[in-house]
């Protein structure tokens, strides 16, 4: 039997972890990547970055 | 048979014929023959529905597809398209090719090569469950949007190798196994390409892939070769 150990990183209640390029409620750390790298936003920041994006219907 | 019923009869295939000999006249008009390739936009905001679908036949050779299918109104595309032929070396091939088709339920097999750049190409098919045969991607290929919005989607296969940032399918919380396994074998598990790289699934997914043996298998090379997973 094989384990793996792998770093997880859990969000409080009502955030969201970020590294400013990915998001997530759970982020398994890749090899190499470390947990100094996120921080926690909150669901309402993480939801106006969503809503920030280019919606391209709206540009045609 | 009466005669009136005989004659019903006949009226329904000179009516079937018609329409039939009208969608082979608009194809090849449409389609200058097989000779256009031009196809940026072509069927934005159109609609068909099961009744009068067009089948090009091999015709419809997109060497442009941005947009062609842009915010289409129905539940069906037309068939018989060929994207082998796309121009893969315009990063804007298949931008939006799909996005804002709300209605569409599935996607047929277009051949459609892999490109530089996967940018909204699917986003908000709300609807749509299956892409029919492969979404083909290499390690180049950078995705903006991908899926997003994809509520309904259950069914992908991903061909070729997924290498850079952005792939997202946090909004497709229906995939099967099977298509997760497809992605998670996608992810170069090359860890010059790997490191520093990530992917989304949905909160979801994250039991699923731990609890199939293949997927668990793929993951854990994923993540050892560089790959975040994020759970969003």
């Amino acid at each position: 039997m094989k384990t793996e150990n792998y770093i997880m990183l859990k969000a409080d209640e009502g955030k969201v972890l970020t590294n400013g390029e990915v998001y997530g409620k759970v982020i398994v750390l890749g090899n190499g990547d470390k947990p100094e790298n996120y921080h926690e936003i909150s669901d309402e920041e993480y939801r106006e970055i969503q809503s920030n994006e280019v919606d391209p219907i709206e540009n045609n | 048979m009466s005669i009136a019923e005989k004659f019903e009869v006949i009226a329904d295939e000179v009516y079937e014929k018609g329409k039939s000999d009208f969608k082979d006249l608009f194809a090849k008009g449409f389609t200058n023959n097989g000779a256009r390739t031009y196809y940026s936009y072509a069927f934005r905001t159109a609609s068909f529905n099961a009744d009068n679908v067009i089948d090009f036949k091999g015709m419809c050779k997109p060497i442009e597809a941005t947009q062609m299918f842009y915010n289409m109104k129905s539940t069906h595309l037309p068939i018989g398209i060929d994207m082998s032929n796309i121009d893969v070396s315009n990063q804007n091939v298949i931008d939006q090719l799909f996005a804002y088709s709300s209605k569409l339920l599935e996607l047929p097999d277009f051949n459609i090569p892999a490109t530089k750049r996967i940018y909204n190409t699917y986003s908000y098919c709300y609807a749509l469950h299956t892409i029919h045969g492969k979404v083909r991607v290499n390690a180049d290929t950078t995705y903006t949007n991908p899926f997003k919005e994809c509520n309904a989607l259950q069914n992908i296969e991903i061909e070729g190798t997924i290498g850079q940032n952005g792939f997202n399918v946090q909004w497709s919380t229906k995939l099967t196994v099977k298509s997760l396994l497809s992605i998670l074998t996608a992810l170069s598990k090359d860890s010059s390409i790997a490191s520093g790289k990530s992917i989304t699934f949905a909160t979801v997914h994250k039991d699923i892939i731990e609890g199939d043996s293949q997927c668990l298998e793929q993951y854990n090379l994923a993540i050892s070769a560089g790959w975040t997973i994020a759970y969003a």
